[in-house]
C-alpha cells in the first residue's frame, strides 16, 4: 500500500487551484471563489479529501480547505466521509496556522462517551462555516475532572467554546419503576446542578460560549403506555432533566438539540447499540449529516451566523403550476389535489416563519402583476403580499435579482437562504453567490417543509418582540428606498420619514434585546466587544457603567430597539465601550441623535470629555468615519483609532430624528 | 484479484471498484493501490475509528449491516470485501 504522502497524481487533470490532483474534473462544478482563481470541485466527495490531502502534503493548506469546504458545502457527502474528511481536518487544524482566510475556531469536546466521530462532525461543521476548526477531545469519560481541574488539558488553551455531551446510558436513574429513597425531581435537580456547576467553572476559566447536547431518551417503554404517567420511568426522567437544564441554564449555555433530532430520525435508528457496545460511540454515525445540519443551527444561533431572510421562488413552489400559463384558477393551491395540499401547507409553513421574525422575499421569472393577484385573489393562499419584505418578479437572471434585493434590503449574503424548485437556478446561485444558502426543493411538494426545517438555517438563540418587528421594518426600509428615490434631496427623503427616537438608559427589561444585538452586529460595531445578557445585566448595577438603547420609528414601521452604547466613566472622561446599531437603520442621522443625546447626559453629570474608540475589522469598516463626523478629534496618532470630543456648549449636531418625550 | 462480483445485497449491486476505492479513503491511501492479499495489520491506518468508518461505509454505500466483531475478525481486504457482498 502506498500512504497519503506518496501519492502520484502524473496524468490526471489539474483541477483545483492550478494544482494536480485525483480524479476527473465535471465542467460546471465552479463552486466557489478562492483568491485569485476559481476553486474547481469534483462531484465526488472522497476523491475531493483525497486531492486535499495531497494538497496539504504540499503545503498548499488553505487551498485543501477551500476545496473540502466547498465539497462539504455543495458535494454530497456519505456519512462516512465527513469522518474521513474531519480526520483530515484534525490533521491540518495540529500542524498549521490558520490561513488568513479561515480564521482558527478552538473547541473543547468533553464527554461521557468517545467523541472521535462525533469531534470529526465538528470539524466538518465548522469548516462549513469557513472556520479552522481545532477541536481538542477530553480524555474519554473524564467530564467532570477536565471541567473542575484548572490544570486539566481543556485549559491549556484559550477556547471559543466547550461542546458537552452526556449519553442516557450513563445517567445515574431513580429506582424503578415508582422511584424510590430519592425521588425523581430530587435526582433530576442533582444531576442539573453538576451540570450548573459545570458551566459556571466552563464560564470562571475560560469565559467562553458552553453548548451542551439536550439528552437523548432510550426510546423504550417497558410497559407501554403508561411509563408516560411515571415520573421515574427513565424516559419520563430524561425528559425532566432536559427540562429542568433549559430552566437553569445560563444565557452562554447553548443548546444543541439532539433529543428532538433522534425523535425525528427515530430514536431506535439513532442509537446503534452495536457502536455503543464496540466503542461507547454516542449515536449512529449514519445520521451524522443530520447532527451536522442541528448543530449548526445551535452554532449559527450562539454566533448571530444564523439565516434572516428566505427567498422563494413562485411557479411550483409556492403553487403547483405555472401560474402565467394556467392562470390564477388553474395553479394548484389548496384542497382538491395532494399538491394543491401541500403547497398550501408549504405557504403556512413560510408564514409560520415570518411570524417567527423570518423575513421572507419572492425572486420568480414571472409577470410581476400576474404573480401578484394570487396572494390578492386565491383564496387558499395563506401569504399576503405584506408577508414579503421584497417581491421580485422579472425575467433577468436570479443571481443579479438576489444580489439588488440583498443591496436594497442592506443584508449580507451569510444571511440568506434560497429556496427554489429549478435545479438550474440553484446552481447559478451556488456558483454566482457562494455565501447564500440554497435549498433545492424536492420533487415532491409534500417534502418541502421538511427540506427547508431539517437544514435548521433558521434557529435563533431566542425571540424578542424587536425579531418579529424585522420583517415589517425591512419592507419598511423598501418603502423607504423608494421614498428615496423619489425625493429630491437626501435631507428632503429623511424628514419626509418623520422619524421619532427615543435614547434612554437600558433596564433589566431591554437585556436580551441588546445581548442579541451585541452577538449579532458586525457593520455597525465600533469595537465588536461583545457582551452577553450576564454581563450586561452586571453593567447595569455598576456605579460606573451607563448602558443606553435607543429605539426608533418612522412613518413606515417601528424598528423597536434599534442601537446600544454602553459607557464608562473614567474620572471626568466618558469612555464608549461599545456602540452598535442594527444595520436596518444606517444613515439617517440617527448617530448624530443619539450623540446630542449622549453630549446632554455628559453635561449634566460632569463629563469633560467623550471618548470614543474604533477597532477595525473586516466588517465594520461602516463606522471607521464615524466618530470624525460627530465632531471627535483623533487622540494620539490617528492609526490609535481613540478620538476625543470635549463637552462645550456647542449646537447640537444635525439630525432628522426627533426626540419622543414620552 | 476481485472480479466482477455479482451476489447482491437488496437492490444495491456490491461494486469491486466502489468498494476499493471507498476503503482507500478509510485507509488514507491511494486508489487503486490496495489488493485483497493486503493485510489489514500492516496498514497504520487500520484502527479502531477506521472500524467505525468502515462499518459507517457498508450501511451507506452498500446497505449492509455489519457487526463490529465481525470486522475485526477480518485479517485482509479480501475478507472486509465478503462481508460487504455477504447476504
Amino acid at each position: 500500500m502506498q500512504d497519503g504522502s506518496r501519492f502520484d497524481a502524473a496524468g490526471r487533470q489539474a483541477l483545483i487551484g492550478g494544482h494536480p490532483i485525483i480524479g476527473e474534473a465535471k465542467p460546471g462544478f465552479i463552486l466557489e471563489e478562492f483568491g485569485a482563481g476559481r476553486l474547481t470541485c469534483m462531484d465526488d466527495f472522497l476523491s475531493t479529501v483525497q486531492s486535499c490531502r495531497q494538497l496539504m502534503t504540499q503545503g498548499e493548506v488553505a487551498t485543501a480547505l477551500a476545496g473540502l469546504r466547498a465539497g462539504l458545502r455543495f458535494g454530497q457527502p456519505e456519512p462516512f466521509e465527513y469522518d474521513l474528511a474531519g480526520q483530515l481536518l484534525g490533521e491540518i487544524g495540529a500542524v498549521v496556522p490558520a490561513p488568513a482566510a479561515f480564521p482558527t475556531y478552538r473547541v473543547g469536546l468533553v464527554a461521557d462517551h468517545t467523541t472521535t466521530t462525533l469531534a470529526n462532525a465538528i470539524r466538518c461543521a465548522l469548516l462549513m462555516e469557513g472556520l479552522l476548526p481545532v477541536v481538542y477531545e477530553a480524555p474519554f469519560g473524564a467530564v467532570f475532572q477536565e471541567i473542575l481541574d484548572r490544570h486539566s488539558g481543556l485549559y491549556r488553551e484559550p477556547r471559543d467554546a466547550v461542546l458537552m455531551a452526556f449519553h442516557h446510558r450513563m445517567i445515574e436513574y431513580p429506582e424503578q419503576p415508582l422511584g424510590g429513597a430519592v425521588p425523581a425531581e430530587e435526582l433530576a435537580a442533582r444531576v442539573v446542578g453538576r451540570w450548573a456547576e459545570a458551566w459556571a467553572a466552563l464560564q470562571q476559566n475560560l469565559g467562553c460560549q458552553v453548548w451542551q447536547h439536550t439528552l437523548v431518551p432510550s426510546g423504550l417503554a417497558g410497559l407501554g403506555a403508561v411509563e408516560q404517567s411515571l415520573p421515574a420511568a427513565p424516559d419520563q426522567f430524561i425528559g425532566r432533566i432536559n427540562q429542568l437544564s433549559r430552566e437553569r441554564a445560563p444565557a452562554f449555555v447553548h443548546w444543541v438539540d439532539t433529543a428532538s433530532l433522534a425523535q425525528q430520525v427515530g430514536f431506535r435508528n439513532w442509537h446503534d447499540p452495536r457502536m455503543y457496545y464496540y466503542g461507547k460511540f454516542g449515536f449512529n454515525p449514519q445520521y451524522v449529516r443530520d447532527y451536522i445540519n442541528v448543530f449548526l443551527g445551535a452554532f449559527r444561533a450562539a454566533t448571530g451566523r444564523n439565516r434572516k431572510v428566505l427567498i422563494t421562488d413562485l411557479d411550483n413552489t409556492l403553487w403547483g403550476g405555472v401560474v402565467g400559463d394556467a392562470g390564477l384558477e388553474e395553479i394548484k393551491l389548496g384542497p382538491g389535489t395532494p399538491e394543491g395540499e401541500a403547497h398550501e401547507a408549504f405557504c403556512r409553513y413560510l408564514k409560520s416563519l415570518k411570524e417567527r421574525g423570518v423575513m421572507l422575499a419572492v425572486c420568480s421569472k414571472n409577470d410581476a402583476a400576474t404573480a401578484r393577484e394570487v396572494f390578492e385573489r386565491h383564496p387558499h393562499m395563506p401569504l399576503r403580499l405584506a408577508d414579503f419584505s421584497a417581491f421580485c418578479c422579472n425575467w433577468s437572471d436570479k443571481a443579479g435579482n438576489v444580489l439588488q434585493m440583498a443591496k436594497e434590503l442592506n443584508i449580507g449574503h451569510t444571511h440568506l437562504a434560497f429556496v427554489d424548485d429549478n435545479p438550474a437556478e440553484c446552481e447559478l446561485i451556488r456558483r454566482e453567490l457562494p455565501e447564500v444558502a440554497v435549498v433545492a426543493l424536492p420533487e415532491d411538494p409534500a417534502d418541502f417543509v421538511a427540506a427547508i426545517d431539517e437544514a435548521h438555517l433558521f434557529d435563533a438563540a431566542h425571540v424578542s418582540s424587536e425579531d418579529l418587528l424585522r420583517a415589517q421594518s425591512y419592507r419598511a426600509r423598501e418603502q423607504a428606498e423608494d421614498v428615496k428615490r423619489s425625493a429630491g434631496s437626501l435631507e428632503a427623503y429623511l424628514a419626509d420619514l418623520r422619524m421619532v427616537g427615543k435614547f434612554f438608559r437600558a433596564s433589566a427589561a431591554d437585556v436580551p434585546r441588546l445581548a442579541q444585538m451585541e452577538l449579532k452586529t458586525n457593520q455597525f460595531n465600533v469595537t465588536t466587544r461583545r457582551y452577553n445578557a450576564d454581563q450586561i445585566r452586571a453593567f447595569l448595577q455598576d456605579d460606573h457603567m451607563a448602558v443606553f438603547a435607543c429605539t426608533l420609528a418612522d412613518r413606515f414601521a417601528n424598528h423597536g430597539l434599534v442601537s446600544t452604547l454602553i459607557a464608562r466613566r473614567a474620572g471626568q472622561d466618558l469612555v464608549l465601550d461599545s456602540w452598535l446599531m442594527s444595520c436596518r437603520v444606517f444613515s439617517r442621522t440617527l448617530e448624530q441623535f443619539m450623540m446630542n443625546a449622549l453630549i446632554e447626559f455628559a453635561q449634566k453629570n460632569g463629563i469633560t470629555r467623550i471618548v470614543g474608540d474604533y477597532l477595525p475589522t473586516s466588517k465594520n469598516a461602516v463606522v471607521q468615519d464615524l466618530f470624525s463626523s460627530l465632531g471627535f478629534q483623533p487622540l494620539g496618532p490617528k492609526a490609535s483609532g481613540r478620538w476625543v470630543r470635549n463637552i462645550r456648549d456647542d449646537p447640537p449636531l444635525p439630525t432628522s430624528v426627533r426626540n419622543d418625550a414620552t | 484479484m476481485f472480479g466482477a462480483v455479482t451476489r447482491t445485497k437488496g437492490e444495491m449491486p456490491v461494486d469491486t471498484q466502489l468498494f476499493l476505492a471507498s476503503l482507500a479513503g478509510i485507509l488514507k491511501v491511494l486508489p487503486g493501490s490496495i489488493k485483497g492479499e493486503d493485510q489489514l495489520d500492516q496498514c497504520a491506518s487500520w484502527d479502531s475509528l477506521a472500524v467505525v468508518t468502515f462499518l459507517t461505509m457498508a450501511n451507506s454505500k452498500f446497505g449492509v449491516r455489519v457487526s463490529p466483531p465481525a470486522v475485526i475478525r477480518c485479517k485482509t481486504v479480501a475478507d472486509l470485501m465478503r462481508l460487504v457482498a455477504k447476504p
